[in-house]
């Protein structure tokens, strides 16, 4: 193989095949978008749900939900990679890494200043993130549903501003669904439909 | 008119592991050997001309007890990349 004659044909030809290969493997799973979701979705709808019966726990929900789905994300994380044997870097996996650890990040400060904010703002703004983190990652990841999924968000949040408490939950929901729940599942059908 | 093709980078494997991380930020060792189809002795071959070359950079450790080796491009393999197909293109498109 060393000593053969490349010609400058089959030299592109190869830069091409291993750039083609390469691009191929690194497709998302809509993993991440479908279970977290999912949960938020159930969450904000049992909070919602709990509220409109006079539950005064009704938010309790979160501090033991959102935990708990970390877990799993972690756990979920830490299987993928011990399964993958044969690793590679992209940047696009150091891009997205950094876009969702600053949403981690700053949800955090939003949610743990939700009593200065004023907990009738604390929505607003976790949508306002939920827009930026799947709009870039959208655009990252060459998925214009997400990008749309991002822009539905923050109309969702400016509405958000002006609604009740209550309302502002189903106005979450509705944003799961638009940006996460349906374009998770597109992700996936076409993963499969390409494999 | 005809430029002379970097002989380091105009060899089958060789360019093609240059290829691969060109595409990527850094790569596995096994992740090169199953893209390229190479054996891992020729591999380990070429993967050492071109760290010496100043092309790439090998990282060697371990992981869960198996030794560990990452690629990774460097600005002199981007450039001599670049270059060789910059030089690749004026074989097939000849000037008259």
């Amino acid at each position: 193989m060393e000593k053969e004659e490349l010609s400058p044909e089959q030299s592109l030809q190869l830069i091409n095949q291993m750039i083609t290969e390469v691009k191929q493997e690194f497709r998302n799973n809509g993993f991440y978008l479908l279970f977290w979701g999912w949960l938020v979705f159930f969450s904000a709808i049992v909070n919602f749900v709990l509220l409109k019966m006079g539950n005064p726990f009704a938010y309790y929900v979160w501090p033991v939900l959102m935990p708990l789905g970390g877990i799993i994300s972690t756990i979920y994380a830490i299987a993928v990679r011990r399964k993958e044997k044969k690793r590679a870097k992209t940047f696009i996996d150091r891009a997205m890494g950094y876009t969702w650890l600053a949403f981690m990040i700053a949800l955090g400060i939003v949610l743990s200043s939700g009593a200065k904010l004023g907990f009738d703002k604390v929505y607003p703004f976790v949508l306002l993130l939920y827009g930026i983190g799947t709009f870039i990652t959208g655009g990252i990841i060459k998925f214009p549903l997400l990008v749309f999924g991002g822009i539905c968000c923050w109309v969702l949040a400016i509405a958000a501003f002006y609604v009740p408490f209550d309302i502002q939950l189903l106005l979450l929901s509705l944003a799961l669904i638009i940006s996460y729940i349906i374009p998770g599942h597109v992700l996936n059908y076409r993963n499969r439909k390409n494999v | 008119m005809f430029k002379d093709l970097n002989p380091i980078l105009h060899s089958q494997l060789r360019l093609a592991i240059m290829s691969v991380l060109i595409a990527v930020e850094e790569a596995e060792f096994t992740y090169l050997k199953e893209k390229t189809s190479a054996t891992a002795g020729n591999l380990s071959v070429q993967i050492d001309k071109l760290k010496q070359a100043g092309y790439i950079e090998v990282n060697k450790s371990f992981k869960n007890n198996y030794p560990l080796t990452v690629c990774k491009i460097t600005s002199d393999g981007i450039t001599a990349f670049e270059e060789y197909v910059k030089n690749l293109k004026t074989y097939l498109t000849p000037k008259k």
